[in-house]
């Protein structure tokens, strides 16, 4: 979502070129993700075994994350089109709302992941981390860094995952999705230094897609066994 | 085939492997052979595989039991280097 003013969370940010360009490179990297929760969904079938199903549920609130994001800017653009001083009390209500389920979302998406790499399963322990997390969350939902803060926060520990299972396997699909991991946590990274340079928020967004398809090509390596 | 290295999935493949390629209802024992596992171990794995569908298990005409598979299990074995891969990439 683009860093915004203090008074609408998705004022539009980046260089002028890029406008509809951030929103196709989410949208490619909305249907990687749902292709990630298909395999993880037609895995967990096949081998009756819900090891597959943190990864699968993990990606589907990213991908629910994506829709809700994409929809927001259509709505949003429709409105505009309609003309902004006529629809501008509307425009905010539906960029705040879009706003804030893109980030409980995308949010509670990488929570599932994180407490899937750190191994928590004690009740308790998995309350914490999910009320600590929501709770910055909802902050998040006025406050751009604090969201981006938090997803560097829990993508470092699923990368942390994806850089041991690396080295315990060494092979090429391993390294390849902790590359891609490392790539989407780098677009955070740049998100939030946005406000200093245009060219930091086009890097994020590149740097994002580039993860997604780093990611996709495991999963075509995976299909073509 | 060191069990030592083996993972869980890899078991199971070898199981299921041990019993298409005998094509009919299969003892224990020649299982305990092909698996590569102590008694207590296949007796655990079979209570899965049985639990998921993927063997069924059968008395023939001495009361012996016999373990074949089922189609959940072929699908498994077709299946099997894609779910591996996919498995060990995200380290699941």
């Amino acid at each position: 979502m683009p860093v915004g003013s203090e008074m609408v969370p998705i004022a539009i940010s980046g260089p002028v070129w890029f406008i509809g360009i951030d929103a196709v490179l989410e949208a490619v990297s909305g249907v990687i993700a749902l292709l990630i929760v298909l395999a993880c969904f037609r895995y967990a079938k096949l081998a009756k075994d819900n090891r597959y199903a943190p990864l699968g549920w993990g990606f589907l609130l990213l991908f629910l994350g994506f829709i809700a994001q994409l929809t927001t800017s259509f709505a949003i653009w429709q409105r505009v089109k309609e003309g902004v001083l006529q629809n501008i009390v509307e425009i905010t209500e539906l960029a705040y709302v879009g706003h804030a389920a893109y980030v409980l979302l995308t949010i509670s998406g990488l929570i599932v992941l994180a407490l899937w790499a750190l191994r928590i399963k004690e009740h308790l322990h998995v309350a914490l981390v999910v009320a600590l997390a929501l709770f910055l969350a909802i902050i998040g939902i006025t406050s751009q860094p604090v969201v981006l803060l938090l997803s560097v926060t829990l993508l470092a520990f699923v990368c942390l995952r994806f850089y041991m299972n690396a080295c315990e396997q060494n092979t090429a699909g391993a390294w390849e999705v902790l590359v891609g991991f490392m790539l989407i946590l780098g677009s955070q990274l740049a998100l939030l230094l946005a406000p200093i340079s245009n060219q930091w928020y086009v890097g994020g967004y590149v740097a994002h897609v580039i993860g997604y398809l780093v990611l996709l090509g495991v999963l075509a390596q995976v299909v073509r066994k | 085939m060191s069990d030592k290295k083996r993972t869980h999935l890899d078991i199971v493949h070898d199981i299921l492997s041990a019993m298409r390629d005998k094509k009919e209802p299969i003892v224990p024992t020649h299982l305990l052979y092909r698996s590569n596992l102590s008694h207590d171990r296949l007796k655990i794995y079979l209570d899965e595989l049985i639990q998921k569908s993927f063997i069924a298990e059968t008395e023939d005409k001495a009361g012996k039991k016999r373990y074949q598979l089922t189609d959940d299990g072929y699908k498994f074995l077709q299946n099997f280097q894609q779910l591996r891969e996919f498995t060990k990439s995200f380290g699941l």
